[in-house]
């Protein structure tokens, strides 16, 4: 049905199916932007701006240093291992394009509803 | 999980987050209350460039001891890196103009005009005119609030101080007595964030935050 509405519009508009399913689903996407906005962060740090838990981070960390979205560097801060991750450009420039063809895919869907409410329209959650 | 998206934010919390701790408050209070305490004392050791070196290395230090093990350590990008390097620059410049004023208000002839009104209306003036701002700008660039707060309170404490304070007292002396009060107010407050900030975030087992 999304693609429907997408293909009616215009064909530059990207398709549902083009967005990176890797960086859509929420989690791994907080994680994502959260180092997107700074240059490196360790594992503590996201877990605390995440609110993951240490399982949940990891696994989501894989997946991303799998995709070559992140770097992950271990290393020992005195005695303590200590997990740096930071992106990667790769990484970078797979979220600007998910930004983009989200933002895209939202402007041009119209925004009221058949109930005249007019619900999420974008400035506020997607604020990019 | 937090669900919000805005980058803006999330670059604003991952930073203000590192001045939950309390310690850019009681470290930048200590220094107000020491130089109050030094001015006002009969100790003739120059603790100035003492305080401006070790100042930012205690700091640092105690962010080290206490905060990252708490909430990790993060680098942020370069805009927001050349906004703390603005605040050093600006403390640095003023500490400097600070010194050279002193110097030749004390000395020189050409300000002599200016001695009168410094010496009536000083502690209003230098007080608010350059110890209040100092606080306000570091509150501004650092988006602490609590330092527009401080900025805030330091101007009626000011004034105060230039009614309490024996007009028979140099510039110096007046002015300690207003700074020891406004820096010992600054700890008090630190040490509350800082108290409040290791309940909100205690240390983890490494085991919790993986190696």
């Amino acid at each position: 049905m999304w693609r429907s509405v997408v293909d009616s519009r215009s064909d530059d508009l990207p398709s549902v199916g083009d967005i990176d399913k890797l960086i859509h689903e929420p989690a791994r996407l907080l994680l994502i932007a959260n180092l997107y906005v700074v240059e490196s962060a360790d594992f503590l740090f996201l877990m605390r701006q995440t609110g993951m838990t240490f399982g949940n981070l990891s696994s989501h960390m894989s997946k991303l240093e799998a995709a070559g979205y992140i770097d992950v560097e271990k290393e020992f801060v005195g005695k303590k291992p200590n997990t740096k991750l930071n992106l990667t450009e790769n990484g970078r420039r797979a979220f600007e394009v998910y930004r983009k063809s989200m933002q895209q895919l939202f402007t041009d869907v119209p925004s009221g509803s058949p109930t005249g409410s007019s619900g999420e329209d974008g400035n506020g959650f997607w604020s990019w | 999980m937090s669900d919000s998206f805005d980058l803006d934010s999330i670059e604003r919390r991952a930073y203000l987050i590192y001045n939950e701790d309390g310690l850019l408050d009681l470290i930048t209070g200590f220094m107000m209350a020491f130089i109050g305490y030094y001015v006002l004392s009969t100790v003739d050791i120059p603790f100035a460039p003492f305080l401006a070196i070790f100042g930012p290395a205690v700091w640092a230090s105690l962010k080290k001891a206490v905060t990252e093990p708490r909430i990790g350590q993060v680098k942020f990008g370069p805009g927001r890196r050349s906004r703390q390097q603005k605040v050093i620059m600006a403390f640095a410049v003023t500490v400097n103009v600070l010194l050279v004023l002193s110097f030749f208000v004390d000395t020189g002839p050409v300000f002599g005009p200016w001695r009168t009104t410094l010496s009536t209306y000083g502690v209003i003036l230098v007080g608010s005119g350059v110890v209040s701002l100092i606080l306000f700008t570091i509150g501004h660039f650092n988006e602490v609030s609590r330092f527009k707060q401080y900025a805030a309170i330091s101007v009626p404490m000011f004034v105060v101080g230039h009614f309490l304070t024996d007009p028979g007292l140099d510039l110096f002396q007046r002015l300690a007595y207003a700074l020891i009060p406004l820096g010992l107010l600054m700890m008090a407050y630190g040490l509350v964030t800082l108290w409040r900030f290791v309940r909100k975030y205690p240390k983890l087992e490494d085991v919790e935050i993986g190696g």
